[in-house]
């Protein structure tokens, strides 16, 4: 009797730490693919884990895969999931906030970075992550009021500081183009209208066209008289070419604008990045 | 001894006319397994599916838009130009959707002669002097086209809803 009950208990402490055993070994294995950047792998194991162990790591890893994947709404939610006494917390709500930045979420962006609780040499990071996301929205105002602007600022944020406020004047000094006068330019000097607005390979190649097909017009026109069926056909390739151009032209404008404001969402959402990994990482 | 040379090197002599046979069957097969390999990487140029490109009321309801002459007349040089012309050319558009497809494009949504107009823009602007002025944002870092499509060509925007 005494053998069966020291072998069932012997049978019930085995199979316990088998399973602790599995966990801990389940753990590292997700964390050796992580390293390896299979994320799609460890997104497996993770959701595997996920009903059954509501863990910190589990939630930073599983944040960390889908930031990596690309997937920033999910990774931003698994991330607000790490609670305060984890190791991983302020990294995990600082790249929550980046990620909702990233996906033109401001507000949740903002919210996330008003619940952050901060050690003191992280308040300059939640400062210009604040400038940045301002700057992001076009608060000069905002941005003016949060940017950071002591002398000691932390060496991790020096260079982006810098760098946030060179394209902060770059931003307020450029006078948007007018699509009008564009297209009157164009009217006049076929393919100005699209130099003036930034795109003189373009302008080019439509004065060419424009050019060529007028003067073969002209051309018909001199030698056969305007009646003849060649005059009015260049005429009409002519014309079509020419309102083209000034159409294309207005709308060159538009998309040149566009561009701008792109490319200086690119470089700001680049600079409040990298402070994130030099910091964290 | 010498009759027994004579039917042995016939044997010898078919051997060898048998094996010499078998070796050009045995180099297809080798040839074909390395086409087989080549194909499974499906590159652009060994894609020999051709795709055919619809008519471009294939899909429209209003039947005045469907037949009126001008709508046919246009409809049938694209038809044309897409599915038998475009295919010998070797080269390839700049841009993605490309400009008969932009122009189909163009069409659609904004009339026919508007879709025109847009239509003799992108011309002029699918060349190398004009790819100078492209903005190095719009290039897809696979298929190495730039984005075009018809919605930017909008004065206002489009909302949510309307997106397609």
């Amino acid at each position: 009797m005494k053998k069966i009950i020291i072998a069932s208990l012997f049978c019930l402490l085995s199979l316990n730490l088998l399973a602790q055993y599995s966990q801990k070994q389940r753990f590292e294995f997700i964390h050796h693919l992580i390293k390896s950047n299979d994320f799609d792998e460890a997104l497996i194991e993770l959701d595997y884990l996920d009903g059954k162990t509501p863990s910190d790591s589990l939630y930073y890893m599983k944040g960390w895969a889908l930031y990596s994947l690309k997937q920033l709404n999910s990774s931003a939610k698994s991330f607000q999931k790490v609670k305060k006494e984890s190791t991983f917390y302020h990294k995990s709500q600082f790249f929550a906030a980046y990620n909702y930045t990233h996906t033109k979420n401001y507000k949740s962006a903002k919210d996330v970075l008003k619940r952050i609780e901060l050690t003191p040499k992280l308040k300059q990071l939640k400062q210009f992550e604040y400038s940045g996301i301002a700057l992001l929205e076009r608060d000069f105002e905002t941005y003016e009021n949060r940017r950071i602007k002591s002398e000691a600022i932390l060496p991790a944020l020096q260079t982006e500081v810098v760098n946030l406020n060179k394209l902060h004047s770059t931003i307020m000094n450029r006078k948007p183009k007018k699509m009008w006068l564009a297209g009157l330019m164009s009217a006049i000097i076929p393919g100005s209208g699209k130099m003036y607005a930034g795109k003189t390979g373009e302008g080019i190649a439509s004065m060419l066209m424009v050019a060529s097909t007028g003067l073969v017009t002209w051309e018909n026109h001199r030698k056969l008289g305007i009646k003849n069926f060649k005059t009015i056909l260049f005429g009409s390739i002519f014309t079509v070419f020419y309102v083209g151009n000034i159409y294309g032209s207005v709308f060159s404008v538009k998309i040149s604008n566009e561009e701008f404001n792109h490319e200086m969402d690119q470089k700001i959402l680049f600079n409040i990045h990298i402070p994130l990994r030099n910091i964290f990482n | 001894m010498q009759k027994l040379i004579h039917p042995s090197c016939n044997i010898i002599i078919t051997l060898i006319l048998v094996w010499g046979l078998c070796l050009p069957s045995k180099a297809q097969s080798v040839e074909k397994n390395n086409l087989q390999l080549i194909l499974k990487t499906k590159t652009n140029t060994l894609d020999t599916h051709k795709h055919k490109r619809d008519y471009i009321y294939k899909n429209e309801s209003s039947w005045l838009k469907k037949y009126n002459p001008v709508s046919l007349g246009f409809g049938s040089l694209l038809y044309l130009y897409q599915n038998v012309i475009s295919q010998q050319f070797s080269a390839d558009c700049l841009y993605h959707p490309t400009c008969s497809d932009f122009s189909k494009d163009a069409i659609r949504e904004y009339g026919l002669i508007k879709g025109i107009f847009l239509s003799s823009d992108r011309i002029c602007r699918c060349n190398r002097i004009a790819a100078t002025s492209i903005n190095y944002f719009k290039f897809d870092q696979k298929t190495h086209h730039a984005h075009d499509s018809v919605n930017l060509y909008r004065i206002k925007p489009l909302t949510k809803t309307e997106y397609k």
